[in-house]
């Protein structure tokens, strides 16, 4: 039998109906609801020099599904590494942390099991977790705590192999014939994906590419960009030049053209991978619940000043391509921001993300607020430190403070004499300003910020 | 053999071939592009590419030359290694800018010179019949290919692609790295 209000009834209900839903929209959700956490997607690769996208003007790159990323999300035209390394980058990454704090100074430098990573604060936010992909820090796999699956390959001293990788599942390894790497941690990412039914998950994807041995990938044509020009590249990098001044080291015989246009070709391939992560979260339904941020550990020098190399400061190695894509999160997507975010960054992002606190021994500043559209300012310059490399890589230590107009360059126990950039000029062959006029004016005020960092950085700060 | 005096024999070829690696290295180092672009392109081509053969298959010139000059296995073989070691000595120096001296001269023993090391092995065993065609071809009575020669060209070859069959030769190069690794640590 249904029940009858009074007239007065009636009004105090409905009053207390409407009193209640303006106090509900007022207040924060917290407390009345759970906010669901976000799924989190780290896709991290390997020296993918930041303008070579699509979306960013390369002449011919093909990379649709980092351009549709870039498009849904958010594009960080000043993105950096704090230092241009891969295992000094690839440690900042995971833990929030300058290297001078994580102690990966370089690529023979082991990691310490007591640094902790984001996963380790997200397992216990209640987060599944997965490292699948190359972890390439000296010593043995590390202890990851907070980890759920770990997914990682320890052939060359960590640098993997493109083809039949043995890969290291949770501690047994596992031959991998027949298969190609980039595409093989994609199919257990994706597996990994699958398998989450309950929690909010996170997963931490780093892939071998676009890294040298540059080979031709196995999932997208040898001929692609067979036939395009290599114009654009600095007129240093003539044909022999990835051969001289010590580079034959790394980059191996061979002529630029042809190691340019398979470095391209692996991009493309990491892109056509990351496409498939992305059509996997359309079909689960899931993609607007889901962070995904897409960056590299480092750039590379394509020729400039006659290097092709990671190791110095200058844009070309330490800028990366950055993209957030959060479609439930993203206040006016398909924006580009130029805030200078950071690779000590990404941890405290996503633990903010994911509703939990930041640490206080994490280096980075989150850049939620850029994601919201919020009038921000992130920082006005950061630390570059650069910790020499094993030979034939003759780069000296390095410490360098870029702002958003000038980099100033110096090198520890060297003969070589600080540099002064201004960054416009940066991103064709570096110009060193220091004797003219204007580094004249400007050098007082960067040395000094160099020094703050510095002190900070002795003193633990 | 001519029997020619030692030094028109074995030091006037590898002071050639040593006065080519300088030159061309020189002129490949020092080029830039300026102005002239298409100029440039061939230039530094014609420099870098001198240069590597000078120092890649000076060998093969120097040990025919002083064979042909009537120079002994010993003389011969150093004389062919004055470019190699002229080139690994300045890719040591190279590394002093940043290295101390000891993880520079460790520098000696990386992959690469290990190949050239192979290549001119190979290469004088190659010389070595190409000497002998020569001598043949002015007279001499000499056997062009005996064993020693064969030999050295077939255990250098099959050491070159056995290196290479094992992970592409990145497997030396990781050897290569942990020595450096017990030796010197992260080098930081």
């Amino acid at each position: 039998m249904a029940q009858k209000f009074s007239r007065r009834e009636m009004l105090k209900g409905a009053g207390l109906t409407l009193a209640g839903s303006m106090l509900g929209s007022a207040l924060p959700r917290k407390g009345f609801s759970k906010p669901k956490k976000p799924n989190i997607i780290f896709i991290l690769s390997d020296d993918h020099r930041w303008n070579h996208l699509g979306i960013q003007g390369h002449p011919w790159i093909q990379t649709p599904n980092l351009d549709r990323l870039a498009e849904e999300g958010v594009l960080f035209d000043n993105a950096f590494c704090t230092t241009s390394l891969c295992s000094p980058s690839r440690a900042s990454f995971i833990t929030g942390r300058y290297v001078h704090h994580h102690g990966v100074k370089n690529n023979l430098h082991i990691w310490n099991n007591r640094n902790q990573t984001v996963l380790e604060h997200l397992k216990t936010g209640g987060y599944n977790t997965a490292f699948i992909g190359k972890w390439h820090m000296p010593g043995p796999l590390p202890e990851l705590r907070g980890v759920d699956r770990f997914v990682t390959f320890t052939a060359r001293t960590g640098q993997g192999l493109y083809y039949d990788c043995p890969l290291i599942i949770d501690g047994v390894e596992t031959e991998r014939k027949g298969t190609y790497i980039t595409e093989d941690l994609t199919d257990y990412a994706i597996d990994f994906i699958r398998e989450q039914q309950d929690c909010p998950f996170c997963l931490y994807l780093a892939h071998k590419a676009p890294h040298g041995p540059f080979i031709n990938p196995g999932d997208i044509s040898s001929d692609l960009y067979q036939e395009e020009s290599i114009d654009h590249l600095p007129k240093w990098a003539h044909s022999f030049s990835s051969m001289a001044n010590g580079e034959i080291y790394g980059m191996g015989l061979g002529t630029v053209e042809k190691k340019y246009k398979k470095y391209n070709r692996l991009i493309s391939s990491v892109d056509l991978q990351i496409g498939r992560v992305m059509d996997e979260l359309d079909r689960l339904g899931i993609a607007d619940d889901t962070v995904l941020i897409y960056s590299t550990d480092n750039g590379l020098l394509v020729g400039e000043n006659g290097h092709f190399d990671k190791r110095w400061a200058y844009d070309q190695c330490m800028r990366l391509p950055f993209i957030v894509r959060y479609p439930n999160g993203i206040v006016n997507p398909g924006r580009r921001s130029r805030e200078m975010v950071l690779n000590i960054d990404v941890a405290p992002s996503i633990l903010e993300l994911a509703g939990l606190p930041t640490p206080g021994h994490m280096d980075g500043i989150s850049f939620h607020s850029i994601l919201r559209d919020e009038k921000t300012d992130l920082r006005d310059s950061f630390l570059y430190e650069f910790y020499k490399d094993f030979p034939p890589y003759t780069v000296p230590d390095i410490d360098a403070v870029r702002t958003r107009r000038y980099l100033y360059v110096e090198y520890q126990n060297s003969r070589l004499e600080p540099e002064l950039f201004d960054v416009r000029s940066l991103v064709k062959n570096p110009v060193n300003i220091l004797e003219t006029p204007e580094g004249r004016e400007v050098l007082p005020e960067m040395k000094r910020l160099l020094k703050h960092y510095q002190e900070e950085k002795t003193h633990g700060a | 053999m001519e029997n020619k005096a030692v030094f028109n024999r074995s030091i006037l070829p590898a002071i050639l071939t040593l006065c080519l690696t300088i030159g061309s290295m020189v002129a490949y180092f020092n080029l830039r592009p300026y102005g002239n672009e298409a100029g440039f392109q061939t230039l530094v081509k014609v420099a870098g590419i001198a240069y590597f053969i000078s120092v890649a298959f000076g060998t093969l010139f120097v040990f025919s030359m002083s064979y042909i000059g009537g120079a002994a296995l010993r003389e011969r073989i150093l004389a062919s290694l004055v470019v190699p070691f002229f080139w690994m000595t300045k890719e040591v120096i190279r590394i002093t800018e940043s290295h101390p001296i000891s993880e520079s001269l460790y520098w000696y023993f990386n992959p690469l010179n290990v190949w050239l090391v192979t290549l001119m092995v190979l290469e004088m065993g190659i010389a070595t019949l190409i000497a002998r065609k020569i001598l043949k071809r002015r007279g001499r009575e000499i056997s062009v290919v005996t064993f020693g020669p064969i030999a050295t060209i077939v255990c250098s070859l099959v050491f070159v692609i056995s290196v290479y069959a094992w992970g592409k030769g990145e497997n030396v190069y990781v050897i290569f790295l942990s020595g450096y690794r017990a030796l010197f640590g992260s080098g930081v």
